[in-house]
């Protein structure tokens, strides 16, 4: 029997003796001296973006500073909790509420189907040899085009976006729900193009074998295969709506924010801080609720058929 | 005419790995034949050329009077593959489906998109009587709602076999089906083939590791080496033939598929390799 409980053991008891003189082995991947080169640009870029935004440890020790921000602070509390002002938070917070839910699921139902003309097919029978120049050449065309308005709709910030909107729909919530509906898309749209894209390619065959189209395939294997990953990241995009919406305010398209530059502008902290808490409160809310629908997802099971999260989705959603 | 017809087939991968090196078959309606030869003989990437997913480097192909060397659109593939059912030895099932809908996932070569999805929400009542059939002929009518990766390795082979029986096909390419699956198991699998080609007339094209289990159940068997054809006959002619000989792991992929020890073993015994026992623990 082979002893498993120490590894001095285990080498004792059973060893095989291979002589290694007639076996040939791979070489070795050689060193690639490209990485170390994206390495060394990578420190740069760090090193250039730290000094480029003035990082330093210094102000924090500055004791003018220290004071100021005991002041800020002291300023901020009590939190201003006078019924009236309560009644508007309550308002203005069922509104961000109300904006930052039809913007995720107007994001949602335009993301979806075009993440399926964004989403790259592998397999040979995709290529072109196989669907003919000018079939493929229209699925190449489809998919650049729909990644270029992805990463187009991305770019711009939901702030931008708010000002381009409230030029056609005035000012008002609708306009912040314009605003995050263009943006959270585009970021919907790539995130969910590249998790279909990484879903186990056999199991895809499987299904694609049994005579299924590709709109099959996503309803019956990409979909299925990646609903806790797909679920996680819109439900982590609407807590970032919730907080974009907020921010949205700022040029009245709505919301918390309206009343918290208000309050800014006026130096009413306590305001402030009442509107902080009604946005902790939201954030809060959003985490529970998402946690209760994964844990319905997941219990039933364990296995999440996606790989982990690729760099990319993870530096999109931080963006 | 033939089902199944290949001439001069190569398959090169990217990597430069070679599959097939010139393979010519062909395989009658109606034959149920046995695919043998050590790994890396080029058995499943002829498996995964028959039904479409690969393509021909070189040579021509065609299967169920589907020519599949050069273009194919994504229309034909589906008309083809609705009527070829496939059964692996792994990823037969969509694991978070529950075994009905993997099983209803045999109809969406003939469903289009919009009724098929209806069907995660009321299975039309002729589909649900067919895959409840299907179902309950591999044994599993208990675990018709449960969710497939919920079920063991062999049972998921049973509901790709489900799978199958609700697609109709002409044809069913098995991939080393009873290469996970103990004897008992087995041998009620290759029945449950054997049925479906006697009495259905499918025909059947499997690849197995186990010669028995070959010469037993398959009337012709085909013997991959380096990616040529190196035996076509009855099992009774194979008596005389070497099907292991040394050259089998010519190829690059040789024993890819193997575990690392396995793969070892297996080349001990070839000779090649001394191995022995040691017990001194030193270097």
């Amino acid at each position: 029997m082979i002893d498993l409980k120490s590894r001095q053991s285990r080498s004792n008891s059973v060893r095989l003796h291979v002589d290694l003189s007639k076996i040939e082995l791979p070489n070795r991947r050689s060193f690639r001296y490209s990485n170390l080169v994206i390495l060394v640009v990578a420190l740069g870029v760090i090193w250039y973006s730290g000094n480029g935004s003035r990082v330093s440890v210094e102000p924090f020790f500055d004791i003018h500073n220290q004071k100021q921000v005991v002041i800020f602070a002291s300023n901020l509390f009590p939190p201003d909790l006078s019924p009236s002002f309560l009644q508007l938070v309550w308002q203005l917070t069922v509104e961000t509420f109300q904006i930052s839910v039809i913007g995720t699921v107007l994001a949602i139902i335009i993301a979806f189907p075009l993440s399926v003309l964004g989403m790259r097919q592998r397999g040979e029978e995709k290529s072109r040899a196989s669907l003919g120049t000018a079939r493929w050449l229209l699925r190449t065309v489809a998919y650049h085009l729909t990644r270029t308005l992805f990463n187009l709709a991305r770019a711009i910030p939901e702030l931008i976006w708010a000002l381009v909107a409230i030029i056609f729909v005035g000012l008002g919530p609708f306009a912040g729900v314009v605003a995050l509906t263009i943006h959270s898309a585009g970021i919907l749209g790539k995130l969910y193009a590249e998790i279909f894209e990484a879903v186990d390619q056999r199991l895809v065959e499987t299904v694609r074998g049994a005579g299924a189209n590709e709109l099959q395939t996503l309803f019956f294997a990409r979909i299925p295969l990646t609903m806790p990953v797909l679920l996680s990241y819109t439900m982590f995009r609407w807590e970032c709506n919730m907080r974009a919406a907020t921010v949205l305010g700022f040029v009245a398209a709505g919301g918390l924010g309206t009343q918290l530059r208000i309050s800014m502008n006026t130096y009413n902290y306590p305001q402030v801080t009442t509107l902080v808490i009604a946005l902790l409160v939201l954030v809060t809310l959003v985490d529970i609720a998402g946690q209760f629908l994964r844990r319905r997802i997941l219990d039933v099971s364990e296995v999440t058929a996606c790989r982990p999260e690729p760099a990319e989705l993870v530096a999109a959603i931080n963006k | 005419m033939a089902i199944i017809q290949t001439q001069e087939v190569h398959k090169i991968y990217p990597n430069g790995t070679i599959g097939l090196a010139g393979l010519s078959i062909s395989i009658e309606p109606g034959e149920m034949v046995g695919v043998l030869g050590s790994s890396g003989a080029g058995k499943t990437t002829l498996f995964r050329m028959l039904n479409g997913t690969l393509r021909p480097s070189r040579g021509r192909l065609s299967v169920l009077g589907q020519e599949l060397s050069g273009r194919v659109t994504p229309s034909e593939l589906r008309r083809l593959r609705s009527g070829i059912a496939l059964v692996n030895q792994n990823h037969n099932v969509i694991p978070p489906l529950s075994v009905l809908q993997n099983v209803l996932i045999g109809r969406l070569g003939q469903t289009n998109t919009l009724s098929a999805l209806a069907g995660f929400f009321r299975v039309a009542k002729t589909d649900f009587e067919r895959a409840t059939e299907a179902i309950a002929l591999v044994g599993l009518a208990d675990k018709l709602y449960q969710r497939a990766e919920d079920l063991s390795g062999g049972q998921q082979q049973r509901v790709a076999i489900a799978r199958s029986l609700m697609q109709g096909p002409q044809l069913l390419l098995a991939d080393e089906p009873i290469a996970s699956v103990d004897m008992r198991n087995a041998t009620m699998l290759l029945d449950l083939f054997r049925r479906l080609n006697q009495e259905l007339g499918i025909t059947v094209v499997m690849n197995l590791h186990q010669l028995d289990f070959a010469i037993r159940y398959c009337p012709r068997i085909l013997v991959l080496k380096a990616g040529r054809l190196a035996f076509d006959g009855r099992p009774e002619d194979l008596k005389d033939f070497d099907i292991y000989d040394e050259h089998n792991s010519s190829l690059p992929t040789g024993e890819k598929d193997l575990p690392p020890e396995a793969a070892l073993l297996a080349e001990a015994e070839m000779g090649e390799l001394i191995l022995k026992r040691d017990f001194s623990g030193n270097d």
